[in-house]
Order: C-alpha cells, then structure tokens, then sequence
C-alpha cells in the first residue's frame, strides 16, 4: 500500500490503525526523493526526519497532520538547518529561529524531510535560476520542459508523490503557476492569512506563503494548520480561522462566477480553452451562473511591467541585509566596503542583479515619479477594477496558463496576455489557486480561481467541485495508470 | 521616459555594491530600457495620475500594546553563530581607521 499517495485523512486513519508508522512514511518519502531525478531539492534532511518519527508517541486522533511528511521551499528559516534560498549569498546560514509555519508544522508532528530548491530568492518563474542548477518537470522524463517557479521543488515534490504537501511561497505566481506546469493544487491565500514571519522577504506587500496538495480536502486542512494571527508578523491577519476542511465540502448555491474575456481570447491553445469550457459547462449545469466581463486590457497588459518595477523596487530594499559580515558567503577584502561589493558580487546571480537594478532605477530621484509611483497608481487602478468585479461576483475564474510547461528553449520568447496576468491576486492580496484541470501530450495544464479576501472557505469549496467534475483526484507523475 | 545609459547602470550596481560583467551590464542596459519602453502603457490608462498610490492591497491595522513578557534571548555565541570572523564577542572586520 503506498500510504503517501492517499489524501491526508486516509493517511491519518492508517496511522491511527496502526497499519503504518511515521517512521516507515518517512523512510518512504525519503526513499521517493531520494530516487527522484527533478533536483527538487537543497537537501534531503532524512536523520533529522528520522529522528522527529522516532521521537513520535502514540498518534493524535484529533491531529491530521500527525506523522504526515512534507517538505518545505529552502527560503523559510529553519532553526539550525542550512537555510540557502538557493542563493550562493547565503552559503552556510543557518537561521537560529524557525519560521512560524514551520513552528506550525512541528507543533502538529508533521515531519520536515528536505528543504526544496527554488529560483533565487523567490525571483523567478522557471525553476532554473536556483544556485545548484535547474529543477525539472516530473512529468517530462526527457526534461525538456520547465516546472515553473520560483516553487519549483515544492511543486515538483508534490508532482512526483514524493509528499502529500509541500509549503512554497507566492509573490506574482510563485505557487500557482508550477502548480499549474505540476498537475497539482497551488494556493496563495489572502495576503496575511498565513504568517510570513521566517519567510525571507521579496515583495513584501504582495508575499504569500504558499503550499501545494494533491487534494482539495488536504488543502483546506493545511490551511486550518497555518493560518491565523502572529504577533511576530504585524501584518498578519486577526480574521477568524473558519473550518475550512468543512466549508470546502459543503455545496455553494448558486456560485456567481466571472470569466475574463481577454485571458481566455489570449489562450489559443485549443486543448486547453475546450476542457476549460467543458469545465463551466459542467459548473454551470450544478448551478453556477456564469459571465463573461471585460476587465480591461490595458490594465491586464500594464499587470507585468507594474509587477516588474514594483517587485524589484521592493526586493533591492529587502535584500540590502546580505552584505557578508552577519551571515552568509563572505568575500576577503582590504575593508569593510570591498567585502560588501566583493561578497554581493560573487554571491548574487547575474539574473538576480539585474532585477535590483531595475529596483534601483526605477527608486532613482529622477524616475521615482515616471515609474515607481505611476506604477503604485496602476496597482490601485487594477485592484480597484478587480474589486468592483468582485462586487457582483464571487469568483474569477480563468486558464492559469496559455500552455502547457513551455519547453525550456522557449525561455525568452514572447507570452501572450494570458501567461502574464496571475500577479493580479498579489496586487489585490485576495486569495486564489491553480486546479488541475486536464493533460495534452502527456502534460498538465490548469484552471486559476481568484476570490474575495479571506473566503478561503468558499473557494476550497468551488475547487472541490472542479475536482469532482475535472476527475483529477490525487494524480501524480508516475503514479500507477498515470 | 529617458531611455537609460550603461552608466546609469553602473551607477545602479555601485549603489547596490556590486558589479557586472560587461555583457551583463548590456543586457541589464537592454532590460531596463524594456521596461521603460512597457511603462509607455501608462501614459494610455485613464485616471492613472489621479489615482491614490497604493501600497498594501488592504489596510491592516495594528495598534496594540504586547504584553511586557520576557522572551528567552538568544545568547551572544549564537547570535555571532553566522559570522565568519569573531573576536571577543565582535565580529571581525578590517580596520576602517588606517
């Protein structure tokens, strides 16, 4: 029986019969990872893993995460572990605190078994700009398509069956979009659901924490374990933590759901727009009203130059702190001021510092107004407009991409609308996901619902009826008949 | 929107103390230039200038007193835990008076 392939309360219930240890999970999803040719990970903790199972005493009846293994985006802050983002600035930081989901995790048994690369620092969207090289899709063995990022390991881990879920973090797409390229579920709640404290910082006012499933219903059980108010992060929200594993399989009446006319003209893939359509045929005849709206397409084109120059403002300001005197790689240097430059000459990508450049432009006296403040006026405009959608509908409901995982030679090309537009819900922080909802030549594509802030509960629950409808339920690269 | 020059960049990278390669500082040149190029989008949405900038999607407000609890506090050795070079409870640096 592969325990690690069943949604988390089947899990749980195995481990409270007795029919399988968390120590015999652990060495599974060890072994799993361990096999696994994606490079999803920065490491493999397996003593630590091992020791935490063998440490666990009799199960908790009430604790469904008790004994579950998971795995965690290596740019959360693990107590005395390595702690990379998969950046050479950080070589050898071990953080001496623990994130709060991390803190979470541990305090419901669940078990850390390896931290998981990511493109550097959170900034990416392709899974090949980690500093140990690119992570690939588990669902292309030839490896000629990309898995997405900047989750890729988490996303890739949970989209080989390694684990049942695996924590990442979401900016502009982070999770949804590799959830998407995965075949699994991606969510990004509302900003400040979860706790970003221990999560190093990119964008701060559009970071998430993140995290993937293979099910709808584990989804809404990770969220119940996260979510909540943290003194240690001051934005952080006081909203009620709902039950969210009920609400998500509880029916919606009569759900009011909106599909934006231009993301769906830009996708022409035809596999994909028809079983999107077949997708709202079958929501609709379950009694969902559907619209088409016209969101604007100047606003949905300004989305990628706005996130550009917003996000890269934000990132030079936060990573200023990786300097190599507190922590991390540290140059040699005749002062204080060459062992900076040297240090965040060597340790930063080429990638990377092309982005605290734009950051640094576009905050330059002379640009600040043209770019940078222009740029936080489109974000209102864009949110203001998704806002008043939202208020005659309650959800959006579009393709997560044009395609399936681009090849990794298409790295560069022009994307169409469609493939630029998820930033969206990070400019509005309100809380959304990518469902699997189909495959073409063997790979997966993805539906994306975007909700009001902090109704997590309904929109578990619509993604429930898309997997009851989609037939997707638990599918993983390599599973038995996939 | 002025377009930018390489030296803008190079002032950008010493600012942000690092450096380039002459190739990387070209192909920055020609994505920052990208980008001005795209904020042209910009001049075309109405009421942009008049909009409020926004910061946060949402206010979230938090005034409050925490309680005066004692925490436990790290100790010296782990704080200097990460630091390359230590001396009597320092970090380690190059002399910055000659």
């Amino acid at each position: 029986m592969n325990y690690l392939d069943l949604p988390i309360k089947e899990i749980h219930a195995s481990l409270l019969r007795k029919e399988v240890t968390p120590l015999e999970l652990v060495r599974e999803a060890v072994d799993r990872a361990k096999s696994n040719q994606d490079h999803c990970f920065e490491c493999i903790l397996e003593e630590e893993a091992i020791a935490f199972a063998s440490s666990l005493g009799e199960p908790e009846e009430d604790n469904l995460l008790w004994g579950v293994p998971y795995v965690l985006k290596d740019n959360f802050s693990t107590k005395g572990l390595a702690t990379t983002g998969s950046s050479n600035i950080l070589k050898d930081y071990r953080p001496l605190f623990d994130a709060t989901v991390v803190r979470l995790l541990k305090q419901r048994k669940a078990i850390l078994i390896g931290k998981t690369a990511l493109d550097e620092l959170g900034m990416g969207g392709t899974g090949t700009t980690g500093h140990l090289g690119t992570t690939y899709n588990p669902w292309d063995p030839k490896h000629e398509r990309m898995i997405g990022g900047s989750s890729s390991g988490s996303a890739a881990a949970v989209g080989a069956g390694i684990v049942p879920f695996a924590i990442g973090s979401d900016t502009g797409d982070s999770a949804r979009k590799p959830a998407a390229y995965a075949g699994i579920i991606g969510v990004k709640p509302t900003w400040g659901r979860i706790s970003r404290y221990g999560l190093f910082p990119f964008a701060p006012s559009m970071d998430a924490v993140g995290y993937f499933t293979r099910h709808v219903e584990d989804a809404a059980i990770v969220l119940e374990a996260l979510a909540g108010r943290d003194d240690k992060d001051a934005t952080s929200s006081f909203e009620n933590v709902e039950n969210y594993a009920l609400k998500a399989s509880l029916p919606l009446c009569f759900p009011r759901i909106v599909v934006l006319d231009e993301i769906v003209e830009a996708t022409e893939d035809e596999a994909i727009r028809k079983t999107f359509f077949e997708a709202i045929e079958k929501l609709q005849k379950q009694g969902a009203d559907v619209r088409h709206v016209h969101f604007g397409k100047e606003l949905l084109e300004a989305i990628a130059v706005t996130y550009a120059i917003l996000s890269s403002a934000e990132a030079t300001s936060n990573n200023a702190n990786l300097d190599g005197v507190k922590f991390g790689l540290q140059e040699q240097g005749d002062s204080y001021q060459e062992i900076m430059k040297k240090t965040r000459t060597e340790g930063f990508s080429a990638p990377i510092k092309t982005r605290f450049i734009v950051g640094a432009v576009s905050l330059m006296k002379e640009n600040r107004e043209q770019l940078f403040v222009r740029a936080k006026k489109c974000r209102a405009k864009i949110v203001e407009r998704v806002n008043e959608i939202l208020q005659d509908a309650d959800f959006i409901l579009t393709p997560t991409a044009p395609s399936i995982p681009p090849k990794f030679e298409d790295i560069g090309k022009d994307v169409p609308l469609s493939d630029r537009y998820l930033p969206l819900a990070n400019f509005a922080g309100l809380p959304a996901v990518s469902m699997p909802l189909g495959y073409k030549d063997g790979m997966p594509f993805g539906a994306h619902i975007m909700t009001r802030p902090f109704e997590e509960g309904n929109l578990l629950s619509l993604c429930y009826s898309i997997e009851k409808t989609s037939g997707i339920y638990g599918d993983y690269a390599g599973k038995e008949g996939k | 929107m002025k377009k930018a020059t390489l030296d803008t960049i190079i002032e950008a990278a010493n600012s942000l103390l690092f450096e380039m390669s002459e190739e990387e500082y070209e192909k920055t040149l020609a994505r920052v230039n990208d980008y001005l190029n795209q904020a042209s989008i910009y001049d075309r949405i109405e009421g942009l200038d008049e909009a409020e900038e926004m910061t946060f999607p949402f206010d979230c407000s938090n005034e409050y007193l925490r309680e005066d609890e004692c925490d436990e506090p790290l100790t010296q050795e782990e704080v200097l835990s990460n630091a390359k070079s230590v001396e009597k409870g320092q970090i380690r640096l190059p002399k910055v008076v000659r």
